[in-house]
């Protein structure tokens, strides 16, 4: 179906410069120099990834505008309602409606909507934490090194869930604790990863160099150190925000994250679920499959972005 | 002092504790750089010479690295004592150092422009339109083609003679009094080498700076140098004008350096010659030899050599051996 796609982008017009020459659209480029859109083109799977995840973002975005029924209000009148396409469905509740009267679709969409704000929030969060610390060891060494180490170490030999529970239950649900709780145990990974890269890149001669050069440590720590160590987070990165949305949806699943008054998929397939056996299965497995399309396609995006930008994590791997 | 002094270095120890024990990588080492003269500085690998080079700029990490004695006096100040802020105010700007790797001496995620411009906005405080300006101005100067085109490339993009002639560009863009050339040719093919040294000499003429000149390449050292001092294991071994030292080579090591040049015709000979080595390693530096360094491969060793480590003294005006063969 997206052949065409694909034939643009492997259009190659032969050795020019010594570099074989790729096409998409008009514009021509060599594969070895993108790579980024090189990857991208060559992979129906990285292309219907990046597809699933604008079409729910948009859809999160523009819930307000989309969802036909307010997802909080409940109809007592029209309980447990199947799909619109099954017998008994009504076209107004396209995938039916849960055990108090909630359209399971409208709740998908804000619940999509939560996801991705948690998600979004305490990934920016626990990265500006786990980065600056992770700079400032790997940069100053010493104590401070051990000092932040330590506790990256302590951090994560703790299970994320039980630290997240024990925050929750002892302050209650909320969704900007949640945020909060889901940042602070989440900035021990990015603090290790850039303190190993930090540490490889300040034995590179430009670094040597920088200093010699007279640079303060403020832009060698942010001109040389810090940039060039933002590969390995950015595909941190992608690889958190998937692990974060799991974990909002566990603990409101559990009942200790967002109030239960507020659309969350966790909230939806922990209601749904308690029909499940009663043959209302479309109360919680359309949350599921919502959340496993999420995850999913930013996992998929993430494997991209680590073969496009660390080719030799792939070449390692012997794929 | 002389006048034109422009940096003395005094009895200069540097020692790094391993696990191995301890490492005296630069051993009493003495010299004086006169201003727009180029002393060459050459030596094996792990020679200290760049130990000795980078402690100037306190680029040493202590520790490992320990100063233990020694003074570096630049224009009356103690390069080795100066604080932080005042040894940053020098880097770059008083005292600036090139590297030997030209492919990874430049920060690969800024353009060209950007970290040449980066040196005049640290030490000159110009503004963004000014230092690009300067920026352009100083690839002109070292000869980078089309350098309006330059500045907006990144370092992948150039070759690795223009790398060299930008790390040039920055490292001289404030007109320093001292240039550290750590071994700048090394990694260049041949003829972008005589271009970059080329390069370097017309800067030294038009800014009158004195140039340190590390290297292990004798070529280099008889194209550049005015003095030259020859290291071995930390320690200065010969130290005299450049004529001095390759007409009238007196210590052993020196000699054998000589020796070991590649010649492609030889007066009287129709290259059946062997090329000479100088047989041995250089020892590990935690476990040098008792008496002179060199005597586990000279081939004039005396027992006297064995027993104690011969002082540097003047043999001839101008001309320090370390070696007590040496009439």
């Amino acid at each position: 179906m997206f052949g065409w796609i694909r034939g643009f982008a492997m259009t190659t017009n032969g050795p020019l410069n010594g570099l074989p020459r790729a096409r998409f659209l008009k514009w021509e480029y060599t594969p070895a120099e993108n790579r980024i859109l090189h990857t991208f083109l060559s992979s129906y799977i990285t292309m219907a990834a990046v597809a699933v995840l604008i079409l729910l973002v948009v859809c999160a975005i523009l819930a307000p505008v989309i969802v036909p029924v307010d997802p909080v209000l409940q109809t007592l009148s029209a309980r447990l309602k199947p799909p619109a396409w099954m017998e008994g469905g009504v076209s107004s509740y396209l995938l039916g409606t849960d055990r108090l009267g909630r359209d399971v679709f409208s709740n998908i969409i804000y619940g999509l909507r939560i996801s991705l704000l948690v998600a979004t929030l305490s990934v920016a969060f626990s990265l500006v934490i786990g980065l600056s610390l992770g700079l400032i060891a790997g940069y100053a060494r010493g104590f401070w090194e051990s000092l932040i180490m330590r506790a990256v170490d302590i951090q994560l030999s703790l299970p994320l869930i039980l630290v997240a529970l024990c925050f929750m239950a002892i302050f209650g649900a909320g969704l900007y604790k949640m945020i909060f709780v889901l940042a602070v145990v989440g900035w021990a990974e990015y603090a290790r990863t850039v303190r190993g890269t930090v540490l490889s890149i300040r034995e590179k001669e430009y670094v040597e160099a920088a200093k010699a050069l007279g640079f303060g440590p403020i832009t060698i720590m942010f001109k040389y150190l810090l940039i060039n160590s933002i590969t390995p987070v950015i595909i941190l990165s992608a690889v958190q925000v998937p692990r974060v949305i799991i974990l909002e949806a566990t603990l409101s699943f559990l009942g200790l994250g967002v109030p239960v008054t507020t659309p969350s998929l966790g909230l939806s397939i922990a209601r749904g679920y308690q029909v499940l056996f009663s043959g209302a299965w479309w109360a919680s497995v359309f949350p599921g499959v919502a959340l496993m399309f999420l995850t999913g396609a930013i996992n998929v995006i993430g494997d991209w972005l680590r073969d496009a930008l660390e080719p030799k994590s792939r070449e390692a791997a012997g794929r | 002092m002389r006048s034109d002094e422009l940096l003395k270095i005094d009895d200069l120890h540097i020692h790094f504790h391993t696990l191995l024990g301890t490492v005296k990588a630069v051993n009493g080492v003495r010299l004086k750089l006169r201003q727009g003269s180029t002393l060459g500085v050459v030596g094996e690998s792990g020679s200290g010479k760049s130990v000795m080079a980078m402690s100037l700029l306190q680029l040493i990490p202590m520790p490992p690295g320990k100063l233990v004695a020694g003074r570096a006096l630049f224009y009356g100040k103690d390069l080795l004592q100066m604080t932080v802020p005042e040894i940053r105010e020098v880097r770059g700007n008083r005292i600036s150092m090139i590297f030997q790797e030209p492919m990874t001496s430049l920060n690969p995620v800024f353009t060209i422009g950007d970290q040449i411009g980066e040196s005049f906005r640290f030490h000159r405080g110009f503004n963004k339109t000014d230092a690009v300006k300067k920026s352009v101005e100083m690839l002109e100067m070292v000869g980078i083609p089309a350098p309006q085109k330059r500045i907006k490339e990144y370092p992948h993009q150039l070759s690795g003679g223009m790398r060299q002639r930008a790390m040039i560009a920055m490292a001289l863009s404030c007109e320093p009094d001292i240039l550290i050339a750590d071994e700048p040719t090394t990694a260049l093919d041949v003829t972008v080498q005589a271009q970059i040294l080329d390069l370097m000499k017309i800067f030294q003429d038009r800014i009158h700076m004195g140039i340190i000149m590390i290297t292990h390449n004798l070529g280099v050292i008889a194209e550049t140098a005015d003095d030259v001092i020859v290291m071995y294991c930390g320690r200065i071994v010969e130290s005299a004008d450049v004529d001095q030292i390759f007409h009238n080579p007196l210590h052993p090591y020196t000699r054998m350096l000589l020796q070991s040049i590649p010649r492609l015709f030889i007066e009287g000979v129709r290259g059946h010659d062997r090329l000479k080595e100088i047989p041995g390693m250089v020892p590990g530096l935690h476990e040098l030899p008792r008496g002179c360094d060199f005597h586990p491969r000279c081939n004039q060793t005396e027992p006297a050599c064995r027993k104690h480590a011969p002082e540097l003294r003047e043999v001839e005006p101008g001309h320090f051996v370390a070696c007590d063969l040496v009439k």
